[in-house]
């Protein structure tokens, strides 16, 4: 769930990043943020995962009030969510099985269940025959596929990809965006996308929030019939396994 | 913390020195001559005071006792002179016909037979006392003139305080050398670390944004400081015990006259090693480890 009241962000350098911005997002929706560049999108990803704190107003995410969220229940907000960024993210310094079990080794999972876990997700997104392979060894949308391997790892409540599709191949965008509805499907997980990408996300039946200049100018809902057949997924069968019951569900966070 | 992340801790802070290779080893070189350094100047300090110490036991006291004592009355006088503060050594006793041989020996030409002609011999029997601190040596000539049985002390006050002073400046100056290097050591190893550390702030913030506490972030980093700081105070403690080693065996067989006797107070590297040892240890372990802790804490505010 996430709950923006009033919001604005302004920047140390006195930039507006988002003016009194109010939305809603249920648990288990799917919901892309459109908008040009230098909208305010990245913004408002970066204040659901605090990475920017904001400037007056309220947020409500995963049940946190980030308005008064202590510094030391950081780590724990961000658990219950997985973050996908346009540059990946990735650990260069670790091979793609260690960036994955990473994510996990956070929560202080025992490391017996982190080796069930880790190929499991990297099966799903078709990895895990590069487990070994450094991020730099592999493509752009290969390292995006890890870092998605790794957003879903600890099986979160809330999915943020900012831009996933930016620095990949666009022949993959359509495959890249079909994976997270499905994991929106299949685990119930809630998924907002963010992409500049407006004719892209027209082709699917999905709630659109359009930003333009820091400002929501428009928020619109699902259309209520069924998907096109535009999309589809090759075999979604390996991702609906991500609601199976083996999955690693969330745990008490250990803090050290 | 349970048994498996501290394998964990343990195994990441390997992982990641391996993984930075470039920035380790640099780190490592830098300590490690640090090291080299402060080593070399504590040996080369310790040297230098023992030869110091080593002329000074030369500078003895004697102290002169009544002719009149029983055998039992010199071992009272013996425990007592052995009793006074910042006395080292007593010697043994030295009877006045011994006394008279060493005299005559150390006269040029003089002949043993010579002895046999003095009947009278009017040399009292004697100690031979060195002391630990020779800036005292007045004070302690006047505690072993107070000795029951004593009869008079004879000692060079003007030598002991020359030699004394000399041991306090070289000690101070050793001392300062050796803090200077201490401190020029910690100011570029924390600058190595801060760079380390620098070069990773991306890395730790995508630890951060994954969900990773602090401590969770920060012990490997620690680890791995530790992992580093031990490897140089090993390889600077193996290459000062080599060249040591190398400097003694070569002491022994290139020298010969003057530098020999110098080079024949080289104090054993058994002797002071372990010492060395300990403080490259609890360097390598204090300076990286509190180091690694210190500047990574920087980063952590996202
Ligand atoms: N760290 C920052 N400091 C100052 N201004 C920033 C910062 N990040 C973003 N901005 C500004 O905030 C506005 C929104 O940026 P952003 O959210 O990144 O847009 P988008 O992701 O939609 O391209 C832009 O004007 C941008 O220049
Ligand atoms: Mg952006």
């Amino acid at each position: 769930m996430i709950k923006f009241v009033n919001v604005n962000k302004v920047y140390p350098n006195g930039t507006s990043g988002l003016e009194n911005v109010n939305l809603s997002i249920e648990d288990g929706e799917f919901v892309f943020v459109v908008g040009d560049s230098g909208s305010g999108k990245s913004t408002l990803v970066k204040l659901i995962l605090t990475e920017e704190r904001h400037t007056s107003g309220r947020i409500y995410v995963n049940d946190y009030d980030l308005s008064r969220i202590k510094n030391r229940h950081i780590p724990a907000l961000r658990r219950t969510m997985g973050v996908v960024f346009q540059d990946f993210r990735l650990i260069p310094t670790m091979n793609v099985y260690d960036n994955v079990a990473f994510a996990l080794r956070v929560t202080n999972i025992p490391s017996r269940e982190i080796k069930k876990r880790v190929p499991y997700i990297l099966n799903l997104v078709g990895l895990e025959a590069k487990s070994k392979a450094m991020p730099t060894q592999i493509s752009g949308g290969e390292q995006q596929r890890v870092a998605l391997a790794r957003a879903l790892a600890n099986n979160p409540m809330l999915l943020l990809a900012d831009e996933p599709t930016g620095n990949i191949d666009p022949n993959l965008t359509f495959e890249i965006m079909e994976l997270l509805i499905e994991i929106n499907h299949a685990a119930k997980t809630t998924v907002l996308v963010v992409t500049h990408e407006q004719d892209m996300v027209s082709h699917f039946n999905k709630r659109i929030i359009t930003i333009n200049k820091g400002r929501i100018v428009s928020d619109a809902p699902a259309q209520k019939k069924r998907r096109t057949g535009l999309i589809h997924s090759a075999d979604p069968a390996p991702v609906s396994a991500l609601a199976e019951p083996n999955a690693i569900r969330r745990r008490t966070v250990y803090d050290w | 913390m349970t048994g498996s992340s501290i394998r964990y801790l343990i195994k990441e802070g390997g992982r990641s020195l391996v993984a930075n290779r470039m920035m380790s080893l640099a780190s490592i070189m830098v300590q490690m001559v640090c090291f080299l350094l402060i080593g070399a100047s504590l040996l080369f300090s310790a040297n230098i005071d023992g030869f110091l110490k080593s002329v000074e036991r030369r500078n003895q006291i004697a102290v002169y006792v009544d002719p009149e004592l029983d055998d039992q009355g010199i071992a009272r006088v013996r425990n007592q002179l052995g009793s006074i503060e910042t006395v080292e050594y007593v010697g043994d006793y030295v009877t006045p016909q011994e006394g008279l041989e060493s005299l005559v020996r150390d006269m040029e030409g003089g002949n043993i037979i010579f002895t046999d002609l003095i009947s009278d011999n009017p040399l009292p029997g004697l100690f031979r006392v060195s002391i630990s601190d020779l800036s005292q040596q007045k004070q302690v000539m006047d505690k072993l003139k107070r000795v029951q049985g004593v009869i008079n002390v004879r000692g060079s006050t003007d030598l002991a305080d020359t030699l004394a002073s000399i041991r306090n400046m070289v000690t101070f100056m050793g001392l300062a050398v050796v803090t200077i290097l201490a401190i020029v050591s910690l100011v570029i190893t924390a600058n190595t670390i801060k760079l380390t550390i620098l070069n990773r702030k991306r890395e730790i913030g995508i630890m951060r944004l994954v969900g990773a506490t602090n401590g969770f972030i920060r012990l490997p980093f620690v680890i791995e400081g530790i992992y580093i700081g031990l490897i140089a105070a090993g390889l600077a403690f193996g290459l000062i015990w080599w060249a040591y080693s190398y400097l003694t065996a070569m002491s022994a067989e290139w020298t010969n006259g003057f530098v020999k006797d110098i080079f024949s107070y080289l104090i054993p590297f058994e002797e002071i090693g372990w010492k060395i040892f300990v403080c490259f240890a609890a360097g390598g372990i204090f300076v990286s480890g509190i180091g690694s802790s210190f500047f990574i804490g920087r980063h952590l505010k996202v």
